[in-house]
């Protein structure tokens, strides 16, 4: 298999007929190597569920081309669909079939023989964890049972490349947990993994790079650390202990931001702090803190901070559009 | 938690006519057992029948043997057969829209599957829940009386003829299931079905019926099936009757076919966002 | 008594969505027009014409299929969403269910306006006078009522959605096709007769017939009044306990 496991150049998708003419992906391109994680960030409705589809063979763009695992979509799809997994937003399997029912049909389906499908579901069921609840039917599993084996769905025949939609989407912490676990063990075993998530916590804990998209456009594209380093460097926040002093902190501080004698920007009322940027680091930081303990000003908290995979996001991605 | 990625490594797309019907046999048994465990189902495909036949005789058999002299089990059993076969697609139907929302199409449709065995496989499902459904009712007419002159090769063609129309009506629901207002559109069918259930030769003869209206129920899709059943029973006119209704049959699986295929294809790519 | 009407509203527009009360409409016009047309010449029912003979049973059967849906709501209300934040709220328990039959009446009443409309085209009148006109719609609407409640209760109580109505349609089809409404208790075999006769089903089309054709059984009217009332206190007890049961149980 090729380096990249995952290729699309200029995609470009318009829904005709039913949805307004907005095209939902205008020119998207991008890579992802082999044996990594990468996530797909972007409001609702900023074409990561399209991008998904086409790369699913599910739908054709309207232009543009991709490769999964070294197949084309559109002119290989079926070589595409035998090495792909995929997991949607809500777990899709029969209601009425218990997990080991689905499992084992799933497998089949896939081309096992009969008796290896119920073997590699069994497998799945220990691995998993659900040997209690493998013989009831799906209705009635809790909201992590159901993402546990509908990611076990898509791993009956472990696939080369794996498209997770939102895995963790309404799951308690701890299952959360279980799933970046098993996304990077699967990393771990040469399985190439794209996720898209709304929860940048995960985007930043779990991939090895990050695409970002908005209003069908890649916006941005690197790791975690290259997308903070390019909206801005670290920052230093100060606390007092009394809000009253915000201002007289501020006036303190003012040739940190360079702003002169109006410095009411560097106050944030709501988090009760001041924030200067931080070029130097910790030299900075060291700077702010003599001059305040000069001041004589009581603090609640002084700290330095690398910006958020949010205030990158938000940097970077438009105000979402209602859809 | 290691997942074991090593073992059953690239499964090819198999492109054979065995797969096609291995995989067609899998999407069959998997709606079968479904359809076992679902309540709307078993009560229309089985239960409900079964009361109409025992109702019917009930209510009519005594004035349908004094004007035809004949029992009006070799009317009501092909009725309740053919009625079984519908119901028993339109509650299957109704299980459509939710399978199209929580996504199931769509995965199944992203598999290395043929993609007409998705279908193919739901008309098998619905042939073989009709074959079954009709032994049942049969036994059951057995049981009150029904005797077949022809012996047990027009029993068993009896059981097998109503599979026709239900393949035809099937490819209907199944066009009209799939789409977005799926739901709603298969209440409406079962409700215009509900209307054959009156009009239709197994329940009275037709020269009973207002003489505007017979020729509608004479010609509506179950009274054929009905009269070739009744024919295999009773010993009667056989062909004309058989060749009515596989043109019934045929003519709705040409007509809803492709809608069927597309309204598929478009439910499992679930539109757009 | 505000919270009265907007539940009832609620449950109108809602209604509306699914065509519930155009199914009022239609499922007694169909049913009249399917038994008319069907059974009317094989079915002897002396003087009387048929259409004059089955109306009851239609009106009855519509009743009965406005409780099958009123199962559903009942169920839905309950299991969904919208109804465990109606638990929460400050309103007696009853409200939600007089809501329900508030519309369950005002449904009974449609039906009944359309089946007496299309019979009256095939030549069904009231011969009995305007006293037994109104005794005749009374008695609809409260035995209406009375199986509105018991559908009302056993979709309260009952795990999904679906099943609900699906249980209630087999004993329906029993008690509608096996009684006297359809036929008189000659045209079914002998060991079925007493069944036939007695059953609540044939006792209040009997006693309809009666208002309708001008010649009422004083004992007949005694037994029917008797049982939709007697239904109403059974089943309203039920709903209402339903209704106040806490939903984790």
């Amino acid at each position: 298999m090729p380096d990249t496991a995952i290729e699309c150049r200029d995609l470009a998708k318009s829904f005709g007929r039913s949805c307004p003419a907005l095209p939902a992906l205008q020119g998207v391109s991008f890579t992802v190597a082999r044996a990594s994680v990468c996530a797909l960030l972007g409001h609702n409705g900023a074409g990561k569920t399209t991008t998904i589809n086409i790369l699913s063979t599910l739908v054709r763009p309207t232009a543009g081309s991709a490769r999964v695992a070294g197949f084309d979509v559109e002119r290989q799809s079926a070589e595409v669909r035998a090495s792909i997994g995929v997991t949607g937003q809500s777990a899709a399997l029969d209601e009425f079939l218990t997990g080991r029912e689905n499992l084992t049909l799933f497998g089949q389906l896939r081309g096992l023989r009969h008796r290896s499908a119920r073997r590699r579901a069994d497998e799945l069921i220990g691995r998993f964890d659900m040997g209690h609840a493998a013989d009831r039917r799906v209705s009635t599993y809790s909201g992590g049972m159901r993402r546990r084996i509908d990611i076990a769905v898509a791993l009956v025949v472990p696939p080369r490349v794996l498209f997770l939609d939102e895995p963790t989407t309404g799951l308690d912490p701890r299952s959360r947990r279980d799933v970046w676990d098993l996304v990077s063990a699967l990393r771990d075993q040469n399985v190439t993994v794209l996720l898209t998530t709304q929860y940048l916590e995960e985007a930043d804990v779990l991939s090895d790079s990050i695409i970002v998209l908005d209003s069908g456009r890649v916006v941005a594209s690197g790791t975690a650390d290259d997308l903070k380093r390019r909206v801005g460097v670290s920052y230093c926040q100060v606390t007092p202990a009394d809000p009253i002093d915000l201002a007289e902190i501020a006036t303190a501080l003012a040739d940190f931001a360079g702003c002169g004698t109006d410095c009411g920007a560097l106050i944030d009322q709501q988090a009760g702090a001041v924030s200067v940027p931080a070029p130097d680091g910790i030299v900075t930081f060291g700077e702010v803190f003599r001059r305040l303990d000069g001041l004589g000003i009581e603090l609640a908290d002084i700290s330095l901070r690398k910006p958020s995979l949010d205030e990158a996001f938000l940097d970077l991605t438009s105000p979402a559009v209602t859809v | 938690m290691v997942v074991n990625t090593s073992v059953t490594e690239g499964i090819p797309y198999e492109a054979s006519l065995t797969a096609f019907a291995r995989q067609s046999a899998l999407e069959a048994g998997r709606l079968l057992r479904r359809w076992r465990r679902d309540p709307i189902v078993a009560v229309q495909a089985l239960l409900f029948p079964t009361f109409l036949l025992v109702i019917y005789k009930l209510l009519i058999g005594k004035a349908v043997l004094a004007v035809t002299g004949s029992d009006s089990l070799y009317g009501l059993v092909p009725m309740c057969a053919v009625v079984g076969a519908i119901f028993g697609t339109l509650g299957a139907g109704l299980a459509l829209p939710a399978e199209r929302e929580s996504g199931l199409l769509t995965r199944l449709w992203v598999l290395p599957i043929h993609r007409a065995s998705a279908l193919t496989g739901r008309l098998l499902a619905e042939a073989i829940r009709t074959a079954a459904s009709a032994v049942v009712l049969t036994a059951f007419g057995v049981a009150l009386g029904l005797r077949f002159a022809g012996g047990w090769t027009a029993a068993v063609m009896f059981v097998l003829v109503p599979v026709m129309i239900s393949v035809g009506v099937a490819t209907a629901v199944i066009a009209i299931a799939v789409r977005a207002d799926g739901r709603a559109m298969v209440t409406w069918l079962g409700a215009g079905c509900v209307v054959l259930l009156f009009f239709n030769t197994g329940v009275a003869p037709v020269a009973l019926f207002p003489s505007w209206l017979q020729e509608a129920v004479r010609l509506q899709p179950m009274s054929p099936t009905i009269e070739a059943m009744r024919g295999l029973a009773e010993g009667g006119p056989l062909l004309w009757p058989l060749l009515q209704a596989g043109v019934w049959a045929v003519g709705l699986v040409a007509v809803f076919a492709p809608t069927a295929v597309r309204g598929y294809r478009a439910a499992a790519e679930a539109g757009c966002r | 008594m505000s919270a009265l009407a907007a539940l009832t509203l609620r449950t109108l527009s809602g209604t509306l969505r699914d065509a519930d009360l155009l199914f009022a409409v239609l499922a007694p016009v169909g049913c009249f027009l399917g038994f008319t047309l069907a059974l009317g010449n094989l079915i002897h029912t002396g003087q009387m014409t048929y259409p004059q003979y089955v109306l009851p049973v239609v009106i009855v059967q519509a009743m009965l299929f406005g409780a099958m849906t009123t199962a559903d709501r009942a169920a839905r209300d309950r299991l969904s969403g919208f109804g465990v934040r109606l638990a929460t709220l400050p309103i007696p328990a009853v409200v939600p269910l007089a809501a329900r039959m508030l519309y369950c009446l005002i449904r009974a009443v449609i039906a009944l306006v359309a089946g007496t409309a299309v019979a009256s085209m095939f030549g069904f009148r009231m011969a009995g006078g305007m006293g037994y006109a109104v005794l005749f719609v009374v008695i609809v609407l409260a035995f209406a009522i009375a199986v509105c409640l018991g559908a009302d209760a056993l979709g309260s109580r009952v795990g999904s959605v679906e099943s609900s109505s699906q249980l209630l349609l087999l004993p329906q089809l029993v008690l509608v096709l096996l009684s006297t409404g359809m036929a008189p208790a000659e045209s079914f075999p002998a060991w079925l007769g007493p069944f036939v006769r007695y059953q609540p089903v044939s006792q209040v089309t009997e006693t309809l017939r009666g208002l309708a054709s001008g010649h009422v059984s004083g004992a007949g009217l005694a037994v029917t009044v008797a049982w939709c009332i007697a239904l109403m206190a059974l089943f309203g007890g039920l709903a209402l306990g339903m209704q106040r049961r806490t939903r984790w149980s």
